[in-house]
């Protein structure tokens, strides 16, 4: 079975304070740290777990700077065979279509039954570029996974949908999948394979690698922090007061 | 310091009592948890619990200096054990001495000297620690009732006392002077304890959380004047200030003791170890400034007992006894090394309990502050 | 740049240690510290991960790497759980590393070769100190060595399958299996209460001269550099909290973090703690560059493990009373540092190894 994972170096953001830079289009990144976007490394070990079940190969792709060797390099560490980066520089600023684009345009040439990305990256959040590779190709997909198991050239597969409801499908080869985080238990590198992973070469293609022009369909204007609103009150008094000011609050906004 | 004959003679009686009754407990107190109701008796019976109150209340009718050095002597063998008698004495039986009238002195004072009763202090809040006139706990007059709402935090002895001054404002936005001092008793309604800490040290003293839930205390139990509760603490947290200087010491020189017993015996590559010149530097080192530390002690409590001020040579006793003592038990177990880590010696401990005397009663900083503004003006 | 360069080996371990730390560890180290248990799942996954034998060659299972990359995970782990972190140390220097430097073939196909499958060794050693009767003395018999009178500490002892035994005074290791007849014996310990340390006595053990092999101080040199990481980790971890703790806590209607006198007590671990970081990442490369280390060893360990216990001291200090309870992790910096700084032997001692190096 032929694999590849899609992954992406994205600043871990959850407990960082972000700020935009003067340019109004990106983040102040010089103080954050920066990891594989989180759905991604369920996407990576799903193409390990697969790979050590039914054979083949796994290629790590990641459209990003020369830092994301180091995710690379990991995905390396963990299992996969070849790693690919597609120097992010030739083509910013980029959106989800023309990164999808590019994405398709170095798939195409490969050889593969299954493709596996993330649901969702965590800084862009824009959850399209598994689904338009796939449109591109001309291959199905499905979104969300959660259980994703190989029989007979088939997929079967597991999404969660709204409400806490569970879909079933049955999707023929090849085809793409966009895993939820949860799927599995992702692993950590060893030392020993990170050692390893550390001398190996990672390919990187650049803008002329790609055939034909890819473009945006959409411009990035502007990034903001929303206005915060002020609407904490600190209630004041004794307990039976606070307790009761409290309670009234409660009552005005119709909650009781 | 030359000692008169008195204070010697009390000095040796103390320390006799220390080494035979509660250095024996030390070890299982802090293991167990276990508070030493025994020892309080056994405290009581020797007068020991009310040494600076007059006779006529019970008490052993001696004063501030032979309080510091029983307080010194007791924590020489057991921090725990110490901080009872420093907690009960300067914070449970002096307040009501100090500010009581006659009839909470016989009502309360008179059981806490003989020992049948915990006297406790209840001024540290969640939120009002160093800055203690930040008090939350509120008192509202009632008819011939104090209505007590609120929470108090770190309350040596708290949930076995039976007798705890305490703070509570009347009004929050006079500041300290909205504060006033009150005596409530174990078993009123509306007032219960919370949980006991878990300590890094001085496990086998009790540190409770007081939780006053519509408490009504009868008007009898304002200690002084109303609003002037602020400077009850005040003038307690100064004399107490000496007991913890005390008891700092007395638990640095527990350490040295624990030194010279094990330099003295032990032996390095065939040579005795006493004769080594590093070991020699840092006893030489510890033990003057140990005696640095008790000079300062004793002044204090001195001046006290002679009437002159001594704000700022308490606050001096304690930074400086707690500091040398922090630094005293943590070189014992550099002398020690990996023995000193285990319980077959009573390093490891005094070093744990040594570390509130930074802490409790006002933090180190807070005593620099009182003593640089002592110096300097406000 | 800093003066600390890392290769991209180095810089990928840390990161991916620090994203196990912070996934596994994080949730359960107080967990560990509280039930005073030797937290063997853990160390499992640690040994699939290579962590346990990370100098080891690879012809013996291990990953190979050097003294750095041993000395990025302790510190990261240790900062979490110290208990964890020498543990982790103990058993690659004290036993991985011994065992690859001096053992013989028999020892290192046996012994060494367990490793990485799981089995953890133990370090047994006498303090150094106190009375003589208790120091291991060996004599030959026949074919044996006997052992009389030993008495002092096993690292790892609660779950290590084998020890290795240092007697200093003919520099040898001695290496027995647990059950050649040693008494062991729980030991309450002031810190690393999670990282089975037990105390050991026996008056008389007979075993095959073979069991026994020399050594010289790399091994103790790396030994101090690893607990030297281990205590940086827990230096870093007090600071980190003292900076949290103070810009939180309010008194006096302002956050502590404004007062100068707070702001010195954390300023002086925070400057303790930059210079313990060059000072352990120095010896690290002196180490891997295979220059004498045992200068610089030395002064790392005297230097890293007294900042560790000041920032366990100044840490409670900023927490007030909250820090001496055990509702903050703090108290139990302070207990893990002391208990290094003194586990291996007393400062004073590594001082005069300064001294007659520099002097003498
Ligand atoms: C075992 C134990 C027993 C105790 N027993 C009693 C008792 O019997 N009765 C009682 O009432 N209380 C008791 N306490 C409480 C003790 O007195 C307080 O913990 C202490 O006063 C410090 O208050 P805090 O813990 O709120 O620390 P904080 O006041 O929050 O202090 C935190 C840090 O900030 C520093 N700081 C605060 N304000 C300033 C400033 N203005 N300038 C510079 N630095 C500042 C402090 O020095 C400290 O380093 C006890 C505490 C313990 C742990």
């Amino acid at each position: 079975m032929e694999i590849v994972v899609c992954i992406k170096r994205v600043p871990q953001t959850a407990e960082a304070e972000v700020k935009v830079d003067p340019s109004g289009r990106d983040i102040v990144k010089d103080r954050l740290t920066f990891d594989i976007n989180e759905a991604d490394s369920y996407a990576l070990e799903q193409a390990i777990l697969l790979k050590e079940k039914y054979g083949g190969s796994v290629t790590a792709i990641s459209l990003g700077p020369a830092e994301a060797e180091d995710t690379l390099r990991i995905a390396l560490a963990k299992g996969a065979d070849n790693a690919l980066r597609i120097k992010e520089e030739d083509f910013t600023p980029l959106d989800g279509y023309k990164t999808a684009l590019i994405l398709y345009n170095i798939i195409k040439d490969l050889k593969y039954n299954v493709i596996l990305t993330g649901c969702i990256a965590t800084d862009d959040g824009y959850s399209q570029v598994g689904p338009i590779i796939a449109e591109l190709l001309g291959i199905p997909h499905a979104t969300l996974v959660t259980e994703l198991e190989i029989k007979d050239e088939k997929a079967e597969v597991v999404r969660e949908l709204e409400g806490g409801l569970l879909e079933r499908l049955e999707i023929n080869l090849p085809a793409l999948f966009a895993v939820q985080t949860g799927i599995n238990e992702p692993r950590y590198a060893s030392l020993l394979a990170i050692r390893r992973a550390a001398k190996k070469e990672i390919k990187t293609l650049g803008g002329a690698d790609i055939q034909g022009e890819v473009k945006s369909l959409s411009v990035l204007e502007k990034l903001y922090v929303p206005p915060v609103e002020r609407r904490a009150e600190i209630l004041s008094g004794s307990m039976d007061e606070i307790s009761e000011k409290l309670v009234q609050i409660i009552k005005e906004k119709g909650l009781l | 310091m030359i000692l008169s004959k008195r204070y010697q003679e009390f000095q040796d009686w103390v320390r006799q009592f220390a080494r035979k009754e509660v250095a024996p407990r030390a070890k299982e107190l802090d293991k167990k948890e276990e508070f030493p109701r025994d020892l309080v008796k056994r405290m009581a019976e020797l007068k020991m619990l009310g040494i600076f109150i007059p006779e006529e209340y019970g008490g052993a009718g001696l004063d501030t200096l032979c309080y510091a050095i029983a307080v010194e002597e007791v924590g020489r063998v057991c921090g725990s054990t110490g901080i009872f008698l420093a907690a009960h004495s300067s914070l449970g039986v002096f307040p009501i001495y100090h500010a009581g009238d006659e009839k909470q002195k016989s009502r309360w004072l008179i059981p806490l000297v003989k020992g049948e009763k915990i006297g406790s202090f209840g001024l540290t809040e969640p939120n009002a620690g160093s800055d203690a006139a930040a008090t939350r706990t509120t008192a509202r007059l009632e008819g011939d009732f104090y209505v007590i709402n609120g929470i108090k935090r770190f309350i040596t002895s708290g949930s076995i006392a039976d007798i705890i001054v305490f703070t509570a404002t009347q009004d929050p936005s006079k500041g300290h002077r909205g504060i006033s001092a009150f005596v409530v008793e174990k078993g009123t309604r509306g007032f219960s304890y919370g949980r006991n800490e878990d300590k890094l040290g001085l496990r086998g003293s009790i540190t409770s959380e007081l939780i006053f839930e519509d408490c009504r205390i009868p008007k009898e139990n304002l200690l002084g004047k109303e609003g002037e509760g602020f400077k009850v603490f005040m003038d307690t947290l100064d004399g107490g200030r000496i007991s913890i200087g005390a008891l700092a010491l007395g638990i640095g020189e527990g350490a040295l003791d624990a030194i010279i017993n094990f330099v003295q015996q032990a032996q390095e590559s065939g040579q005795p170890l006493k004769k080594n010149q590093w070991i020699q530097s840092m006893v030489a080192e510890i033990a003057t400034e140990l005696e640095s530390a008790r000079l300062l002690v004793y002044q204090a409590a001195q001046l006290k007992d002679v009437g002159i001020p001594f704000i700022k040579e308490s606050a001096m006793a304690k930074y400086y006894a707690s500091k040398v003592g922090m630094k005293a038990t943590s070189i014992a177990l550099e002398i020690f090394g990996a023995d000193g880590l285990t319980d077959e010696y009573p390093v490891e401990r005094f070093m744990r309990d040594e570390k509130l005397m930074e802490i409790g009663e006002g933090t180190s900083e807070i005593q620099k502050i009182v003593i640089a503004r002592q110096i300097l003006g406000k | 740049m800093g003066l600390i360069i890392f290769n991209d080996e180095q810089t990928l371990i840390q990161n991916e240690v620090k994203k196990f730390v912070k996934d596994k560890l994080s949730p359960i180290a107080d967990e560990i510290d509280k039930k005073e248990k030797f937290p063997e799942e853990i160390i499992t996954t640690l040994t699939e991960l290579g962590l346990m034998t990370i100098m080891v060659p690879e012809d013996y299972k291990g990953a190979g790497l050097d003294c750095t990359s041993l000395c990025i995970a302790a510190e990261e782990l240790s900062k979490e759980c110290a208990s964890i972190g020498l543990v982790m140390v103990v058993n690659n220097c004290l036993v991985g590393y011994a065992l690859s430097r001096y053992g013989t073939q028999f020892q290192k196909t046996q012994y060494l070769n367990s490793l990485s499958d799981g089995v953890i060794g133990g370090y047994g050693f006498c303090p150094e100190i106190n009375n003589p009767e208790r120091l291991l003395k060996s004599e030959k018999k026949g074919g044996n060595f006997v052992l009389s009178r030993g008495n002092g500490f096993i690292l790892n002892g609660a779950v290590a399958e084998f020890i290795l035994f240092s007697n200093f005074q003919e520099k040898k290791f001695l290496l027995f299996p647990k059950q050649a007849g040693l008494k062991l014996k729980n030991q309450y310990i002031l810190g690393m209460r999670s990282a089975g340390i037990v105390r050991f006595e026996f008056n008389q053990i007979e075993v095959p001269e073979t069991s026994s092999f020399s050594f010289d101080n790399k091994v103790f040199d790396l030994a101090y550099i690893g607990f030297s990481a281990v205590g940086l980790g827990i230096a870093r971890a007090a600071l980190d909290s003292a900076i949290k703790y103070a810009k939180e806590r309010k008194q006096f209607g302002r956050p502590i973090c404004e007062f100068p006198m707070v702001q010195e007590l954390i300023t002086k671990m925070k400057i303790a703690v930059e210079t313990s970081r060059l000072l352990v990442y120095e010896s690290a490369k002196c180490f891997d560059n295979n220059e004498d280390s045992s200068l610089i060893a030395n002064i790392t360990r005297v230097y890293v493990t007294e900042t560790a216990v000041l920032c366990g001291l100044n840490a409670i200090q900023v927490y007030g009373g909250y820090g001496y309870t055990k509702d903050y992790p703090v108290e139990r910096y302070l207990r893990d540092a002391k208990t290094l700084q003194v586990l291996l032997g007393q400062p004073y001692l590594a001082k005069s190894l300064i001294a007659k190096e520099i002097l003498l």
